[in-house]
């Protein structure tokens, strides 16, 4: 655990993350016995670490200091929620709005509007009430929903975004964001696919 | 982003000439660069990709007719229209012959040359299989469609659909009469499933068109259809 940096605050970070993740249960489990499908695959969560919290900070020009780790940056807690279907995604979007109350700070959508090179995702961060020690104290949480192909497709864009000094970077860059395209049509296509099935 | 709008390249060397075409091209939502020699027009056309090109003949460093002839030696196939003060017969012919495709002859009415270069990009898309449908591109060839920098690919099947149904946008058309088209009658009841993949790519791309697929196919604007 990175409490050296977080301090007693982590308890906060964990518990934002068990809060959300409960709710998240909820709807799982709720829409299979209703809707007889579960729109999660699953759910990855992480607190981000101290070195990238440091770094993140000063790229903002912030004092690196607790309360701005907390305050000024939104993503200390991170949920990462994996769909198969485009439509799952927007239909979790839209049950995690439904709880009055959580309050929408960002919201960004880029499966509609991807990044350049490529990016997809939905990206919404939230201020949740958590009641600690009897206080209702408000914590920030990103979200990022996404189908399991752009997931896939994020985690090598990922990987060389942290490799420094790759060969024929560019023929790269081109490459991936073409992967991109031909990863968003696929996800098109087997929501088509799937539609079809149910219309049977 | 901007990258429907259409890229021309305008080069005169009179450059206060260049600017007011460039504002009127501009104005008609069009992506203007300008050069002022024929040497800065082969470098731009190097580095970008255009839609239609204009060129003076009259220009320092390279005239007009040497650079037609350097673009066409580049295999770019990119349309273009000569711009020439001299009513010289001569001139036109050979810039013609050495593969530009239009010419004006200076002075000009702004609405000639808009009109010209429309029928050159028409022309160029029609050859190239590439159709505007609303907001969106359709690149028959490239099995793509795109809006802003987004493009979605289509399979072969699916591109003959849509080819379909944007070069029959007035009739509605049963799935029937579509692979009657198409694919001599074969493979109709596959029809509904192409069309319902290409309905959601439109709707992933935010297009302002949607497939009407009340009693047979059309395309049409989102409004008129119930989804």
């Amino acid at each position: 655990m990175q409490t050296s940096f977080y301090k007693d605050e982590i308890i906060k970070l964990e518990a934002v993350i068990t809060e959300i993740t409960a709710r998240l249960n909820v709807i799982r489990k709720y829409e299979k016995i209703y809707n007889d499908r579960d729109p999660i695959e699953y759910i990855k969560t992480r607190i981000k670490s101290e070195e990238s919290m440091k770094e993140k900070l000063k790229r903002k020009n912030l004092e690196v200091n607790l309360e701005n780790a907390l305050s000024k940056v939104y993503d200390a807690a991170g949920i990462r929620i994996v769909c198969a279907y485009i439509d799952d995604v927007y239909a979790v979007v839209e049950k995690l709005k439904q709880y009055d109350d959580l309050i929408v700070i960002k919201e960004k959508d880029y499966i509609k509007d991807p990044k350049k090179n490529g990016y997809r995702s939905y990206h919404i961060i939230f201020s949740v009430p958590l009641s600690i020690a009897g206080i209702i104290q408000r914590v920030y949480v990103e979200i990022q929903i996404r189908t399991i192909a752009m997931d896939f497709w994020s985690s090598l864009e990922h990987e060389m975004k942290y490799k420094k000094n790759i060969k024929s970077q560019e023929i790269i860059v081109e490459e991936l964001k073409r992967c991109a395209n031909e990863i968003a049509t696929t996800d098109i296509n087997m929501m088509a696919i799937r539609n079809m099935i149910n219309k049977c | 982003m901007e990258d429907n709008k259409e890229k021309i390249l305008l080069a005169d060397d009179v450059e206060e000439l260049a600017k007011s075409i460039g504002k009127i091209l501009k104005n008609h939502n069009y992506d203007v660069d300008i050069a002022f020699d024929g040497l800065e027009v082969m470098k731009m056309v190097k580095e970008n990709k255009y839609d239609c090109i204009i060129l003076d003949i009259m220009m320092p460093n390279m005239n007009g007719i040497e650079a037609v002839k350097e673009i066409r030696n580049l295999r770019v196939n990119t349309p273009i229209i000569m711009l020439t003060a001299r009513d010289l017969v001569e001139d036109k012919v050979y810039g013609l012959d050495i593969g530009a495709n239009d010419y004006l002859t200076k002075p000009f009415e702004k609405d000639e040359l808009l009109a010209r270069i429309r029928v050159q990009t028409r022309m160029n898309n029609e050859r190239e299989e590439k159709y505007r449908i609303g907001n969106i591109i359709f690149n028959k060839k490239s099995l793509e469609i795109s809006k802003d920098s987004v493009i979605l690919n289509l399979n072969e099947k699916e591109a003959q659909v849509l080819d379909f149904l944007v070069k029959n946008q007035k009739c509605q058309a049963s799935k029937e009469e579509i692979s009657q088209k198409i694919w001599n009658g074969e493979d109709y009841e596959k029809i509904p499933l192409y069309v319902e993949f290409i309905q959601e790519k439109l709707i992933a791309l935010n297009a302002n068109i949607r497939i009407n697929e009340d009693n047979g196919y059309r395309l049409d604007n989102i409004y008129n259809v119930n989804l």
